[in-house]
């Protein structure tokens, strides 16, 4: 049962998002020319971990690229999906950062990272998947309820790759991702990298039609961001990792195309983080989803 | 596969640490994997998002181990001392100690001191930012020296090593440091780590300067330290006002 009073959760952050708002994921060699000047891009999206320090360089780079875009908060460590609970110190630190910056967004993963181990609590510094099970939707329930009672605003909860399959679900991912959206009134966070990394491990006939599949079971409602991303291609029977390391795949594209085509006006995200491309690059990327936006969605309408 | 991890006797919880130990207590291997070999992606990633973590806070000790070792050394820590906080930047503290145990550490003592520099200049970045609060200096006015303390900004660091700290890391950030420079002292030479504004900067200060402010960071005061100090070079009004004027300090409270 949810304790969190939706209703009153600002709702209107989100849908303050109108078509087509397109960011790129801001990464420290793109610090300089990225804050130098603002570019043709509608928003940035940072590693809430990068910026939970008490002071500094980076807290003041944060406020310079709020002056120029606006900000997504993506965290990486908050481990909704903890069956020990979420971190109360990491929690207070977000909350901070929130209600400093303001962000348009704020999102994290469907995984957990919090265990006890040996008889102290680790992070275990990876989205680990979560068990599709019950008992797993509760601890997440419990998990995003608080978080949003934290920080005063829905979460956007984004699906994981998974390298390890876990035999025992009681629900599908979609599944799962429906419920949970129904339970505490967060949106999801469609990335369609980790869609296409996730048919890849399963030996999927068609990558494109699971992904498209995948999309037709999410309702569009519940929607309230895309990622693009590219990861390394490897060998049939080697395990893909999301390892946001190339450029958004054709196919990747493609998927996007439908998305858009069947979600709407969903703000977007490009994603790179390793193997990091120009920031002139990093820009084009954002550019081309634009004008996939522009396309499918229309522009300016 | 993998059926002890789900056996139904077991919490979440429990078989989320089962999960994570399976992660832990391995090391990690290079890839590629073929599918089965999930858990080794999960290995693998760990060490590499430690290894960048620990690359962005210990450059300079990177640079001088290579990353071979450094990699390797950064695989001893993970198993020694596992991340109990979400925030990578939080992690690591450690590392000067394994790198003095190694047998790199050994062979070249230096660079364990270089990374107890690197540790303070991280921790220097990430400080709050200070603000000294002029009216606590009234109490100089209104009270002895002897009911005094004073707190140190947050972004102070002190370190001590016979080996030229400050060279090397002049050094590693301009070549053109001459290398003649890079010599051993005879006794520990003092080093504070500072911020001046959002830049860290470390310089050697004297022993009586150390001295002082460790003990004003042990909570003791003004006046039994200067007590301590008695005889020896040490100007507190001189030391105070360019404390003050290069944002050093905190405030001065009742001790």
């Amino acid at each position: 049962m949810s304790i969190i009073n939706h209703s009153a959760l600002p709702k209107a952050r989100l849908s303050k998002v109108v078509p087509p708002k397109v960011g790129v994921g801001l990464r420290h060699p793109h610090y300089e020319p990225a804050l130098s000047r603002a570019a043709d891009i509608d928003f940035v999206e940072i590693h809430t971990e990068n910026f939970i320090m008490d002071g500094g360089a980076n807290l003041a780079l944060l406020e310079r690229a709020r002056d120029l875009y606006d900000i997504s908060f993506h965290c990486t460590a908050l481990g909704l999906g903890s069956a020990v609970g979420v971190s109360t110190k990491a929690l207070t630190k977000l909350a901070e950062l929130v209600e400093r910056f303001d962000p348009l967004l704020v999102s994290d993963h469907l995984c957990f990272c919090w265990v006890d181990l040996d008889g102290r609590r680790v992070h275990a510094g990876d989205l680990l998947p979560v068990q599709r099970t019950r008992e797993s939707l509760g601890v997440l329930a419990s998990n995003i309820d608080r978080v949003q009672q934290a920080i005063g605003r829905p979460l956007l909860v984004e699906n994981v790759t998974a390298y390890v399959n876990e035999p025992q679900q009681d629900f599908s991912e979609t599944e799962f991702l429906c419920r949970l959206v129904e339970r505490t009134g967060c949106s999801l966070l469609v990335d369609i990298n980790n869609l296409l990394v996730n048919a890849h491990n399963m030996d999927c006939q068609s990558p494109a039609d699971y992904a498209m599949s995948w999309l037709e079971q999410i309702p569009p409602e519940a929607v309230g961001e895309i990622h693009l991303a590219g990861y390394t291609p490897v060998l049939r029977g080697e395990i893909a990792v999301d390892d946001h390391a190339a450029p958004v795949s054709e196919l990747g594209w493609h998927i996007y195309e439908y998305a858009l085509g069947r979600l709407g006006d969903v703000p977007t995200l490009v994603e790179w983080d390793n193997a990091l491309p120009s920031w002139a690059e990093l820009q084009a990327e954002a550019m081309r989803a634009r004008r996939v936006g522009n396309a499918i969605v229309g522009a300016g309408e | 596969m993998n059926s002890r991890l789900n056996a139904p006797t077991l919490t979440l919880a429990q078989r989320q640490s089962r999960f994570a130990a399976k992660i832990f207590n391995q090391p990690a291997p290079s890839g590629p994997f073929k599918r089965g070999e999930g858990f080794a992606v999960y290995r693998r990633n760990l060490l590499a998002v430690a290894e960048a973590a620990l690359g962005v806070t210990y450059p300079t000790a990177l640079r001088l181990l290579g990353y071979t070792d450094f990699q390797a050394l950064v695989a001893e820590l993970l198993a020694l001392h596992r991340p109990t906080r979400g925030d990578w930047g939080e992690w690591g503290e450690q590392l000067p100690a394994v790198i003095s145990g190694s047998e790199l550490g050994r062979k070249f003592p230096f660079i364990a001191s270089v990374a107890e520099l690197d540790w303070l200049r991280h921790c220097a970045n990430r400080a709050a930012d200070n603000q000294f609060d002029p009216l606590s200096a009234q109490l100089l006015q209104s009270h002895s020296v002897d009911d005094i303390g004073i707190a140190m900004a947050r972004h102070v660091g002190l370190t001590c090593s016979t080996y030229p700290l400050v060279e090397i890391l002049d050094w590693h950030a301009d070549s053109a440091v001459a290398e003649d420079q890079l010599q051993v002292s005879r006794s520990p030479r003092p080093v504070q780590v500072y911020r001046r504004e959002y830049r860290v900067e470390q310089r050697y200060i004297t022993q009586t300067d150390y001295r002082f402010t460790l003990g004003l960071r042990a909570g003791r005061s003004v006046g039994s330290l200067l007590d301590e100090l008695d005889g020896q070079d040490f100007d507190f009004p001189v030391w105070i006002e360019q404390a003050i004027g290069q944002n050093l300090i905190s405030h001065l409270y009742l001790n």
